[in-house]
């Protein structure tokens, strides 16, 4: 009962407890998006010449390109010329240890729960902080070196390892693949960047935690993973953001390769502003995810924790091309207040025997609407394909909306494609069984909505479960009675 | 002259006096709606904008019986109601109306003199023409159709059957045809709408049918889509439920084999609005698609009322190279409290050139709901297979048992006795079972 205990004491304390501002000193590009801005970027970042004509080619197919409106999200028009496309720390230097950090972005992790420390002791997380676009640290460095693991942000890579970085971005979603991954493509600050060579298991899981830090800043995180043939490894990915007033834009996008054999495993809990009560300000997260089973006997499994932003607006998608190649995606994606989710999947089945998975499970609530849309392709090629997909909604309150819009197309005759959906309220039966047993109203639907996303946060490391649990409680409080 | 200006040419010629300001209204929506090309969502998977002929005729063309239409009419079980259309012109003298108390039944021309108050208070009124093209182009260009209008506490216990033939000469020909059918408070009906091309060329028709069923009244309608090769056909169905209403659709696609080199392609819209509490809708259909068919069935079930309760069932049998469509919509309003509503989606694919693209979907603004959908796409189950052969039967004809029993659930859902043994007869004929 401790646990609950601690859920209802965050429940109790109500707003938005990641809501606050670190000040650091921070070196900005100007206002607005035109060609010098990302000459200015590439610039900052010291790239090469190869990168800086990568970036144009994006900004060039992004000025041709329209904003994409068949989303079942509403929202202003988004004036891209208002948004400052690059913020880096001043003061840098370099660091060696952990107490080099600046005290006041330890502090930040500290309020946010991350003891740098005990996660670096007890959980062996290798973390990789991304504050405002720049790697401000990354440890456990040299004993992933010694296996091989390259574990760095993007920017570092493109300096370190410029044949790995031309090899792969890109290459699962290209620069003009769509709108945002356009607009990323041209400006990504900063990002992470792994590589595990052949037959290597990564010995821990790996993560960053990404951070939406100075006003008027869009975050455009880039990340690319690839493993190598037999290898695996798991990279978990966290988010929390300051309160602010305007709304912000996040376009990150996320790129995954599998070879032969090698599986990934990646796992996301996004918990940023989600706007206050009268749906004011919030995040707008609109992310291109995408995986690439390239070779055979490969796997790529997404999870995903969605609790946060105003809008969230993304499909973690595989493409299953290698022969017996394996897709999953689990996700639960809560709404509550005004927010606003379209999120789902694409599992594309290009080889044979390939399988995919898909569990979703949306709950809304207040006058939030949340949508679950997914896409199966069973091309002609991928004999004995097969996917089961299951869609489940649950709604809390009777403002809120819950939607369906799954695609399946279907090619190929041997394949076999499964599709279940189910959209319900809370079982009147089920909460009067738990009041009988003393439990409160609120408990009650913590304990059941714990359990209907159970088959999810099962996925999720051991860490992240919890917070993920507590997330959940948290997010949905005040709705509930 | 592209299509879009070679219809506008057209209706400056359509000369009708009846409901000229509705006609205009559509034609205005028509012109700026277009013909939708595979850009638009809802056409995503039918691109019908390259297929239709840019000389399109939309004028109707009277024609002579020919034996196709003779011999088919004499194969037809002994229906007491019998409404013959040809291209889209009535033809009394093949038809057979007896005279029912409380029940009408005549063409649409007629009624639009006959019955002017109850046509103009229905007409249209369920097509949304700003947004659907099809409905909209059939509502400025209609001709004729069949009116059916059932007066309060009248059982009909006998099926209406509407028979549209097409024998037209003229490969330009675009037939627009429409049906309305109003069934008053506690009466009860049950319809039937044949669509055949009795004709060796390819045809293209487009077919509107307004439903109202008012307060526990009951329709039962089945749209017999049997030989679609060689026919563009697009059917639209609006239909209306009042407080404890029962409304149930079942719509079976046949593609018989092509003679020709031109399209089949069959687009079915249904949609069933249940304003009234309490009421239910059936919407059910089952098709088989050969060679280069494509048939298309979007479904929308639209719980605006508390207390309904709707289902749908959709079966497919695709061979050759042919294509299925599903997409079937439920929406929950808010106000439509304690809905039930359900939706099921199978499909078998028999060939490697096959495919499906289903998209069933679900909108949800009301809480205390329960709704679920399920698609699925597959072989017939291996172990049924070998049961079968295990007891000395053919592989092929364990198959065709296996098939007829998979698509005979649906039949099994028509209410109307003779309708459901004609379609019993013409299913094993199909698969070629005999038991």
């Amino acid at each position: 009962m401790a646990e609950n205990d601690k859920i209802i004491d965050e429940v109790v304390a109500n707003d938005y407890k990641y809501g606050f501002t670190t000040n650091i000193e921070q070196e900005f590009a100007a206002v607005g998006l035109s060609e010098d801005t990302v000459r200015f970027i590439s610039a900052k970042k010291e790239e090469p010449e190869w990168m800086l004509e990568w970036r144009l080619k994006a900004y060039k197919a992004w000025l041709k390109m329209e904003q994409p409106k068949w989303q079942n999200v509403h929202f202003p028009e988004i004036d891209f010329q208002s948004i400052i496309y690059y913020a880096a720390q001043k003061k840098k230097k370099v660091i060696n240890s952990l107490d080099d950090v600046d005290p006041e972005i330890r502090n930040t992790y500290d309020k946010l729960g991350i003891p740098i420390q005990e996660q670096k002791l007890l959980a062996g997380v290798a973390v990789d902080y991304v504050m405002d676009s720049e790697s401000v640290i990354t440890t456990f460095r040299e004993s992933l070196k010694e296996k091989g693991i390259i574990f760095c942000s993007i920017s570092e890579a493109i300096r370190v390892q410029p044949e790995l970085v031309k090899k792969y971005l890109g290459s699962v979603v290209p620069q003009r693949d769509n709108y945002y991954a356009a607009l990323n493509s041209a400006v990504f600050s900063d990002g992470s960047f792994v590589y595990i060579p052949k037959g290597v298991r990564c010995p821990m899981e790996l993560s960053t935690y990404f951070r939406i830090n100075a006003e008027n800043t869009g975050q455009f995180e880039r990340t690319l993973i690839i493993a190598d043939e037999g290898s695996y490894v798991s990279y978990l990915e966290g988010c929390t953001a300051p309160m602010r007033d305007e709304n912000q834009l996040h376009a990150a996008v996320v790129e995954l390769v599998t070879h032969d054999n090698a599986e990934i495993k990646y796992s996301t809990v996004q918990n940023w502003y989600p706007g206050d009560k009268e749906g004011k300000g919030g995040i707008y997260n609109f992310v291109t995810k995408r995986g690439i089973c390239q070779g055979k006997n490969s796997k790529i499994s997404w999870t995903q924790v969605e609790t946060g932003s105003a809008i969230t607006w993304k499909y973690p998608s595989c493409i299953l091309k290698g022969d017996n190649s394996i897709g999953e995606f689990y996700s639960v994606a809560v709404t509550n207040n005004y927010q606003q989710a379209d999120t789902g999947t694409k599992m594309i089945h290009i080889g044979k025997n390939t399988k995919s998975r898909i569990v979703s499970k949306g709950i809304s609530a207040g006058k939030s609407q949340n949508s679950y849309r997914g896409q199966v392709q069973v091309h002609r090629t991928a004999d004995n394909a097969y996917n089961s997909s299951q869609c489940d909604s649950l709604l809390i309150g009777d403002k809120c909306g819950a939607h369906t819009f799954p695609y399946l197309e279907i090619k190929n005759s041997t394949g076999k494609v499964e599709h279940e959906a189910t959209t319900s309220k809370i079982g009147e039966d089920l909460l009067f069984y738990c009041n009988q047993r003393g439990l409160t109203n609120e408990e009650a639907v913590s304990m059941i909505i714990n359990g209907y996303c159970k088959e999810v946060f099962k996925q999720l490391p051991m860490e992240f479960m919890v917070e993920a649990q507590k997330l959940l409680s948290i997010s949905l409080e005040g709705s509930v009675g | 002259m592209s299509l879009a200006e070679n219809i506008s040419k057209q209706f400056a010629e359509v000369s009708n006096s009846n409901v000229v300001e509705l006609r205009k209204n559509a034609f205005t929506a028509f012109e700026k709606l277009g013909i939708p090309s595979s850009r638009h969502e809802e056409w995503k998977y039918t691109n019908i904008k390259t297929k239709l002929n840019e000389q399109l005729s939309l004028t109707p063309v009277d024609s002579q019986v020919n034996a196709a239409v003779k011999n088919y009419i004499a194969s037809l079980p002994p229906y007491s109601f019998r409404i013959i259309f040809l291209n889209g012109v009535f033809h009394p003298e093949l038809s057979i109306v007896p005279d029912t108390k409380g029940l009408t039944v005549c063409s649409l021309r007629e009624a639009f003199g006959s019955h002017t108050t109850l046509v103009e208070k229905h007409f249209g009124k369920l097509i949304n023409y700003n947004e659907e093209h099809f409905a909209a182009l059939n509502t400025a260009f209609v001709n004729d159709g069949v009116f059916i209008h059932v007066q309060k506490n009248v059982t009909v216990n006998e099926p209406i059957y509407v028979q549209y033939f097409f024998t037209a000469s003229d490969i330009n020909a675009f037939t627009q045809t429409r049906s309305l059918a109003i069934v008053e408070e506690g009466a009860s009906i049950q319809i039937a709408e044949d669509f055949r091309n009795a004709s060796n060329i390819n045809v293209q028709y487009n077919h509107v049918s307004e439903v109202f069923v008012g307060k526990n009244a009951s329709i039962d309608i089945v749209k017999l889509q049997l030989e679609v090769s060689n026919a563009i056909g697009i059917h639209t169905l609006e239909s209306q439920v009042e407080r404890d209403g029962k409304f149930s659709a079942a719509t079976v696609t046949f593609s018989s084999p092509n003679t020709g080199t031109g399209s089949a392609i069959i687009r079915n819209n249904v949609t069933a609005r249940l304003i009234g509490e309490n009421s239910h809708a059936d919407l059910n259909g089952l098709y088989f698609g050969k060679e280069n068919a494509h048939i298309d069935n979007h479904i929308l079930v639209d719980h605006v009322a508390p207390n309904c309760t709707s289902n749908q069932l959709y079966k497919g049998v695709l061979s050759g190279d042919s294509t299925g469509v599903f997409n079937g919509k439920i929406f929950v309003k808010p106000d439509a409290q304690k809905t039930n509503a359900f939706q099921s989606s199978k499909a078998l694919l028999l060939s490697n050139d096959a495919s499906i693209n289903s998209k069933p979907q679900l909108e949800i603004f009301a809480d205390d709901v329960k709704c679920s959908h399920g698609a699925a796409v597959g072989q017939l189950d291996e172990n049924a297979l070998f049961y079968l052969r295990a007891r000395g039967i053919t592989k092929e004809e364990a198959t065709q048992i296996l098939t007829y029993a998979f698509a005979h659930e649906v039949i099994d859902h028509i209410h109307s006795k003779p309708i459901r043994q004609f379609l019993c007869d013409k299913l094993k004929d199909e698969l070629k079972v005999n038991f």
